[in-house]
């Protein structure tokens, strides 16, 4: 080789190197010293951070049936630069989303890149949007809070806005239902679309179901009542609060004026979103004698059969006159509380004294949260004893210079059908995880014994005289004995600070049945225009509300003789030749055992009620066999069995033990 | 004069072993290369498979949802109520309603009460 050759060759293989060198240099830097930042980049363009949403925890009443509940809604937004005619785009979305043409018009001409819209659209609209295929439009997921039942137990329930819970159990259980949401990068592909998710960074945990006490179908009758009376007496507000004393359970919490939850900005007035149950206290007026009751009864200051002199139905006191409604002269403190008597009431107050009253006041929780679990409960209004005048403690026994919330009054009543025994009211029973597994269960909670069960059952007879022989009368339900008492209270004029006459706070809270209450409901009217008494406005609701909830409670009425029913099992054998379908002889002599073969059950018991006949009942269907036989005669404790079948069954194959037991 | 020869080159068995062996490794490389090209094309696609099944299984279950929810919606006691209305049912009336007690046979209840007490009439015949 010659030296030019090398050299020429050496140059190459020089140039070579360097070139591979700087290659080697190049490829380094990029993959060792700038490798975060290009990754970081090249993430970029092809990945994206989305946000996992958590699906929103349902709220459910005592039998699982849901009250509100979330399904996948979309949010619309808008990039205002990417908007064709803004004029054009605004009168077409505006009908469908049903905002005003301007409003949106003065969005889509906005400065910003991105402005929402509407928020939480339902799917049709969202589709109707779709169908415009308007540029510069675009949806984000954002699940959407249904309440199927719409206004039933609105004030309970609360509403959901964009930022969470707003109101009632959506606002207190807030943090519960919400859940926590997630994050995850997706891959997309070269035209923007999602194509897989590459990497979950967070999971979204769904948010917490709660199940509350509430009951469906008590809060419907209950409603259905109160909104007839709201109507009626053109109320400024009504409200029934249904509660089982025994556990303390809220089974319906009904307030008018109302609204729709899944449309609440649409409510005419703010007011209406309030729970006023927990959030307003109100002067009780003569509802509140039965805690000066209860008070004097346990110390033992008065005895229901001692007498009163009533001085004619007016009374001063500190200068000032009281009046009783009608002039009563001596009267037992049985009939002071039947009669509502102002002036026996005080003369009880002024013998138990304001230290003793106020004791039993508080011990009752008046003056402090019952801890129900919802914002903005009020505490009422019960001054300290230091700072009460001459005349507190006379009005106090009459339910005045004092303000209670209408869940402190039920709970105090509750204590009274619970044996003395006050519980705090419950309004959620339970907490589930997104596959309905009971995570947390909150027991009934006692707070204190207030009095002795002998008092309580005491007043709880003194009550029932109310309603049977007093001013409660219209509470009675058929079939029951109701406990209770009424209450007529003025309100504060603030123009003249005296009680003004017009008729303020119309109330009952009953309990039902007296001697074993499954049932405390307070009923109260406020401000109606055409009523003026408690009496005759608030306990007819009670009973109203009343008589069906014990219905659906199943509550036996006192006068019911039960028909035992024995299932389980059937003759033995077989039931030889045809069922005869017929209607029942039901003209057979009283004290003759009709024949009742073919008949249903409830021909056959329409028949034999009224010869006040026991039953006993095996199987299902029509009637097969009967004991004693068509024409035999019946006896004073006779036992009528019978054998059913199903309808259509000419033979029966019947299992063989229990025909014995259930037809012999 | 000589005839003029062609030049003839024997082959090398090193060079042509190298060859091959290049050869082999290309195709190696290049089978590698395609093999990973096709499992990326084969996971896009799976990956767009998926998001149609994930999209399904959303749609699927955005429709359990608004079932249940328009089935909470037709339960709603109010339209219960009208709709009972509208077909003449009515609230029994306090003689129509009759309280029944249920007794189960093979347990407690009238029919096993009587069952035991013939049970224990035989049990003192017997211990006689």
């Amino acid at each position: 080789m010659t030296v030019a050759l090398r050299a020429r060759v050496l140059i190459l293989a020089a140039l070579l190197v360097v070139a591979f060198v700087g290659v080697t240099g190049r490829l380094a830097w990029l993959m060792i010293f700038k490798r975060a930042e290009l990754a970081q980049m090249a993430e970029r363009q092809y990945s994206r951070t989305v946000v996992l949403h958590a699906a929103r925890g349902p709220i459910v009443d005592r039998q699982g049936a849901p009250l509100a509940t979330s399904t996948p809604g979309e949010s619309l937004f808008a990039q205002p630069r990417a908007v064709g005619d803004p004029v054009r785009v605004a009168a077409r979305l505006a009908p469908i989303l049903d905002v005003p043409a301007h409003e949106l018009h003065a969005a889509l001409t906005s400065s910003r890149s991105f402005i929402w819209l509407k928020r939480k659209l339902p799917p049709v609209e969202a589709a109707r949007v779709r169908d415009l295929a308007e540029p510069g439009l675009g949806f984000l997921d954002e699940p959407l809070r249904l309440y199927p039942n719409r206004e039933l137990a609105a004030q309970v329930l609360g509403f959901e806005g964009v930022d969470g819970g707003l109101e009632g159990i959506e606002r207190a259980w807030n943090a519960t239902l919400a859940g926590t949401p997630g994050k995850a990068v997706v891959g997309r592909d070269a035209l923007g679309r999602e194509v897989v998710t590459q990497h979950v960074l967070a999971t979204p945990e769904p948010g917490h179901g709660v199940m509350l006490t509430i009951d469906k179908t008590i809060q419907y009758l209950a409603e259905r009542e109160i909104d007839a009376a709201y109507r009626r007496t053109r109320s400024k507000a009504a409200m029934a609060v249904v509660m089982e004393p025994r556990t303390g359970d809220i089974l319906a919490l009904a307030i008018r004026p109302t609204f729709n939850p899944n449309a609440f900005s649409d409510a005419p007035s703010r007011d209406a979103w309030r729970n006023r149950a927990v959030t307003d206290p109100f002067e009780p007026g003569s509802t509140f004698k039965v805690i000066l009751a209860a008070a004097a009864l346990e110390e033992g200051v008065v005895r229901p059969d001692d007498r009163i002199y009533a001085e004619n139905g007016q009374l001063t006191i500190a200068r000032t006159v009281i009046h009783d409604w009608k002039k009563f002269g001596w009267l037992t403190f049985t009939e002071v509380l039947q009669n509502s008597s102002n002036v026996g009431s005080m003369k009880v107050g002024l013998s138990l004294g304001k230290e003793r009253y106020y004791k039993y006041m508080t011990a009752f929780g008046f003056g402090a949260p019952t801890g129900v679990g919802l914002t903005g409960e009020s505490r009422g209004v019960l001054r300290d004893p230091q700072r009460w005048s001459a005349l507190s403690l006379p009005t106090m026994s009459i339910g005045q210079e004092v303000s209670v919330t209408a869940l402190q009054m039920v709970a105090a009543f509750g204590a009274v059908a619970n044996g003395g025994t006050l519980m705090r009211p419950r309004l959620v029973k339970a907490e589930f995880d997104a596959d309905g597994r009971e995570i947390r269960r909150f027991e009934p909670k006692p707070v204190r014994q207030v009095v002795s069960p002998e008092t309580a059952r005491t007043l709880s007879r003194m009550l029932a005289r109310v309603v049977e022989e007093g001013t409660g009368h219209f509470a009675m339900v058929p079939g029951y004995e109701v406990g209770g008492k009424t209450g007529t209270a003025q309100k504060l004029d603030p123009a003249t600070r005296r009680y003004s006459r017009a008729p303020g706070v119309l109330s009952f809270v009953g309990f039902v049945p007296a001697n074993e209450p499954r049932l405390v409901m307070l009923v109260m009217l406020d401000e109606p225009k055409n009523e003026k008494w408690g009496s005759e406005a608030a306990a007819p609701i009670f009973s109203a509300i009343a008589g069906p909830v014990l219905r659906y409670l199943e509550v036996p009425p006192r006068d019911a003789t039960p028909i035992q029913i024995v299932t389980g099992g059937g003759a033995d054998g077989k039931v030889a030749g045809g069922v005869r379908l017929a209607s029942v002889a039901t003209e057979t002599a009283a004290g003759v055992m009709p024949d009742l073969r073919g008949s249903t059950l409830r021909q056959a018991l329409a028949a034999l009620t009224p010869r006040g006949v026991r039953v006993e009942i095996a199987g299902r269907g029509r009637v097969v066999q009967q004991a004693p036989a068509a024409g035999e005669q019946l006896g004073d404790d006779a036992v009528a069995r019978l054998t059913l079948s199903p309808s259509g069954a000419r033979t029966v194959q019947w299992a063989r033990a229990p025909e014995r037991e259930a037809v012999q | 004069m000589k005839k003029p020869q062609r030049l003839h080159r024997e082959a090398d068995p090193r060079v042509r072993r190298s060859l091959g062996a290049a050869l082999a490794i290309s195709a190696v490389l290049v089978g590698s290369a395609l093999g990973v090209v096709g499992l990326r094309v084969q996971q896009v696609h799976l990956a767009y498979q998926l998001d149609t099944l994930r999209a399904e299984r959303t749609r699927t279950e955005t429709l359990i949802r608004r079932l249940e929810i328009e089935e909470a919606t037709l339960r709603s006691p109010l339209r219960v109520e009208q709709r009972a209305r509208q077909l003449g049912l009515t609230v029994p009336a306090r003689d129509q309603v009759h309280q029944a007690r249920e007794f189960v046979t093979g347990t407690t209840g009238l029919a096993a009460a009587q069952r035991n007490r013939v049970a224990a009439a035989d049990d003192r015949t017997t211990t006689r």
